[in-house]
């Protein structure tokens, strides 16, 4: 049978077809050189090595927005790339502090009602079409319409009309002074936009953004990559950044990437510039390659342990302070988040106006011997095993989380630690959406999250008692501080503000229906080839300073 | 053969609209809709009935259903995505040529290289190659897809340097990607390849084709191959559905713009007329296909041919 192995004619087709396989791949790999884009090629070569003008930034993106309309549904991940194409009228930098940008200056009226604006003379959009008093009206008037169902418009709700009083002067007019209306108008989604291009365009506005950003729209590849040119006429950079005219470089561009480890993979291959990174063993990576820059961003996060006040027994406050005690805010950041993280002390995240280091020394200490303490006063009697009991209820609670790490982790430290005081503690995951229709239903004792906003007025979000029902998860309701919230909505000057809402905080860390447990730290990492990118507020990467250092 | 085409279609028919049903039915009744994802973490009950009742997600879910389906049937009119507004059609046929170019490319690539190894171990079974070889299809079966993918973007793309980790556009772009959906199926046809063709070669008119004195190498081309490739075929094509329906890991890996993250990414936000017509698409590819290899088979194996058609 052996000698039937001989056919000419198949081995002739399988060699022929292997060299065919072989020849394309070896033809494909020079076209694929791991650089991103075109390079500035017409440099001179004794350049290499020093920047240069021109070149591309790539970042990387998880999720492929569905549109680029600052008006279009949120969270779709659009807001990484919108303040490239769109500027705002102010300019909100990592403190938290204002600027102007396409408004020169504003005047506040002295009832708090009016609010006007002088716009930038200079300013056209990317069609053109100049910048002026219309333009901001349309945009507005467009933003509440569309936006009106948009929690993003919340800031904008007071407002009765947006006036254009000459070219370049615009008064918003409220029907109450409305505190939130700076931090909402700084936004990505608060873009000013061409209102030709909108009329032209219609519906293909998302497909087609027009702004008046130091990028636009290039090309757009459905799934893979969105590329933005620079503006050649760009000359109104915001407040953080040294170069206020036309970004050095030729494009900035933004690849779908939706794996976490391909990204790694692509920025060591060079494929990517610009990563966020979020899982611990990535960052340990990316700190031993040469060159890596690793920055830290502003979220304005906090991430706490929320109790459902509506449910026994944490309806009673001596029972969430006990378990406040319960637990080691050092040992988990240290353990479950890797270390990248402090431990929160406050409500209030660092980096936004009410937070107040004073408050620090009423936080609830580690001690677990106090914990136990505070549960006997509750009422609660220690089974033999160790367990709480009340009325013939054992005292247990899930938590309840969502599936983005590091949550599962830092859940599962907290289960451990409570579990020390003889709380047991089962961990419910679902995914993010899941996890916040579970807890405005109020089906839950504990829930594990995280916030991040631009504004102080995310307290009034989550614990104002007119939120019940919606945002205020924690179904929590304390008319004191209800009063302290409704005087932060009104009140417009940025320090008095600041300090009711120190006075709001004091009167939470007695009610404690929240354990603040750490501030996450977000990185981002930066190829060694991109200078001088500047980390903004809410984790923007400002490319109007940078420059692509050509390596040998 | 036309009555038989007539059953076929018929049955086709039957399988769209029970899946289009199943689908719609999972989707519509499942927690959660499209309102949820488009309103965001902040939103008031009264703003999320309001959006919900604009996108006529209120309606009955029989109601909503026949809608879909006579829009569908009828105007051939797929809707728009309930996130982006974009029609269904445009959506889909952005992905779909780069969803059928790295299925040819992979089935193509595991067709030849599964014949070829399961030739060479069928040569001589039993014999060093053919342990060694089929050590190695266990070997490719068993290496979950996406540990493969992050082996050759390590190797190819950090080592070597020689491909793109990620995106598509030029050829280079496809190596990977089909390399790493190619090897659990090039192992499969190796097997079933080897397998079947120790079996045909034992059959009586393959030992009545050697009697008669048919030259070893015709024996081997008119005989052998060509019935022991049947099987090989019916499995490509039930496979080739299974390649369209989306390769999700693959092109997430690599991202790949393909149908696979286009669903999946649909389904996570409860965007019904993506999800309907992606399933749609992809179960009358999956039917097409099919009647593709039955017929295929029929004229492959005439014995089958005369009871099939």
């Amino acid at each position: 049978m052996k000698r039937y192995t001989h056919i000419p004619t198949i081995t002739a087709l399988i060699v022929v077809l292997l060299m065919a396989i072989l020849a394309m791949s070896a033809c494909a790999a020079p076209t694929a050189a791991p650089t991103s884009g075109e390079e500035a090629a017409a440099q001179p070569a004794d350049l290499a090595g020093t920047s240069v003008d021109g070149g591309v930034v790539t970042r990387a993106l998880t999720t492929e927005p569905s549109g680029l309309d600052p008006h279009g549904p949120p969270g779709s991940g659009q807001n990484v790339i919108l303040p490239y194409i769109f500027d705002t009228l102010i300019y909100l930098d990592g403190d938290n502090a204002l600027h102007p940008f396409l408004a020169e200056s504003w005047e506040i009226s002295e009832d708090g009602r009016t609010i006007t604006f002088t716009l930038r003379p200079d300013v056209t959009f990317h069609d053109g079409t100049p910048m002026n008093a219309d333009a901001v009206v349309f945009t507005f008037e467009r933003f509440m319409e569309l936006g009106g169902k948009s929690p993003v418009a919340g800031g904008l709700r007071n407002i009765t009309s947006v006036e254009a009083v000459d070219e370049n002067t615009v008064a918003f007019h409220f029907e109450e002074p409305s505190a939130t209306f700076f931090s909402t108008i700084a936004l990505p989604y608060a873009g000013i936009i061409s209102p030709t291009a909108v009329e032209q365009e219609g519906e293909e506005f998302a497909r087609q953004p027009v702004g008046t950003g130091p990028f636009m729209l290039d090309s757009w590849e459905p799934g893979v990559s969105i590329t933005l040119k620079r503006n050649p006429d760009y000359n109104w950079g915001p407040a953080d950044v040294e170069n206020k005219g036309a970004p050095y470089i030729d494009a900035a561009a933004f690849k779908v990437i939706p794996d976490a480890s391909s990204q790694l993979a692509a920025f060591q291959a060079g494929e990517v510039d610009i990563i966020f990174v979020n899982q611990p063993a990535h960052l340990e990576k990316l700190k031993q390659e040469e060159g890596v820059q690793l920055q830290e961003m502003v979220f304005n996060s906090l991430v706490y342990l929320g109790f459902n006040t509506s449910r026994a027994p944490f309806d009673d406050v001596n029972v969430r302070r006990a378990l406040a005690h319960a637990i080691d805010k050092q040992a988990l950041v240290d353990i479950a988040v890797g270390g990248v993280g402090q431990p929160a002390c406050q409500f209030m995240a660092s980096t936004l106006p009410g937070y107040d280091p004073a408050l620090c020394a009423d936080d609830i200490t580690y001690d677990p011997e106090q914990a136990k303490a505070l549960l006997a006063e509750a009422g609660f009697t220690q089974t033999d095993q160790g367990q709480w009991e009340r009325d013939g209820e054992i005292l247990q609670a899930t938590i309840l989380t969502s599936t983005r790490p590091p949550n599962g982790d830092v859940a599962t430290m907290l289960q451990a630690q409570l579990a020390a005081i003889g709380v047991p503690i089962e961990i419910q995951q679902l995914d993010s959406r899941a996890v916040l229709k579970t807890a405005t239903a109020g089906d839950y004792d504990i829930t594990l999250w995280r916030y991040g906003w631009n504004d102080p007025d995310v307290l009034n979000i989550y614990l104002g008692s007119d939120r019940i029902g919606r945002t205020n998860r924690s179904f929590y309701s304390n008319p004191a501080v209800d009063e302290i919230f409704a005087q932060t909505a009104r009140e417009l000057d940025p320090k008095a503000r600041a300090q009711l809402y120190v006075e709001a905080q004091k009167l939470l860390m007695q009610d404690m229906p929240w354990i603040p447990l750490y501030e996450p730290v977000n990185i981002i990492a930066i190829s060694g080839r991109v200078q001088d990118a500047v980390i903004g507020p809410m984790g923007r990467v400002l490319l109007n300073d940078a420059r692509v250092k050509e390596q040998n | 053969m036309i009555p038989f085409l007539i059953r076929r279609l018929a049955g086709a028919l039957l399988a769209l609209a029970a899946v289009s049903f199943i689908t719609f039915l999972l989707l519509a009744t499942g927690p959660g809709d499209a309102a949820d994802a488009l309103v965001g973490e902040f939103a008031s009950q009264e703003q999320l009935d309001e959006v919900r009742a604009s996108m006529g997600l209120d309606a009955p879910f029989l109601q909503r259903y026949l809608d879909y389906m006579a829009g569908a049937a009828l105007h051939q009119d797929m809707g728009r995505s309930l996130i982006s507004g974009r029609p269904v059609a445009r959506l889909i046929g952005e992905r779909l040529p780069y969803t059928v170019l790295l299925t040819l490319s992979a089935l193509t690539l595991a067709a030849l290289l599964g014949s070829i190894t399961g030739l060479i171990a069928a040569a001589r079974p039993g014999g060093w190659l053919d342990l060694g070889l089929m050590s190695l299809t266990t070997l490719g079966l068993s290496v979950p897809t996406f540990w493969a993918a992050l082996l050759l973007i390590y190797f190819f793309s950090l080592k070597l340097g020689w491909l793109p980790v990620t995106g598509a556009g030029s050829p280079a772009h496809l190596v990977l990607p089909t390399l790493s959906l190619a090897l659990p199926l090039t192992a499969i046809v190796a097997r079933l390849m080897r397998a079947s063709l120790l079996d045909v070669k034992e059959a009586d008119y393959v030992r009545t084709a050697r009697a008669k004195g048919l030259k070893p190498g015709k024996v081997w081309q008119g005989h052998i191959l060509r019935n022991a490739l049947i099987p090989v075929l019916t499995m490509l094509g039930v496979y080739a559905g299974r390649l369209l329906a989306g390769a999700v890991v693959i092109e997430t890996v690599f991202g790949w713009p393909g149908l696979g993250r286009l669903t999946v990414q649909a389904v996570l936000d409860n965007d019904l007329p993506v999800v309907m017509g992606a399933v749609l698409l992809i179960a009358f590819l999956y039917q097409a296909i099919n009647l593709g290899v039955d017929l295929l088979h029929a004229w492959a194996d005439p014995r089958v041919g005369g009871s099939a058609l």
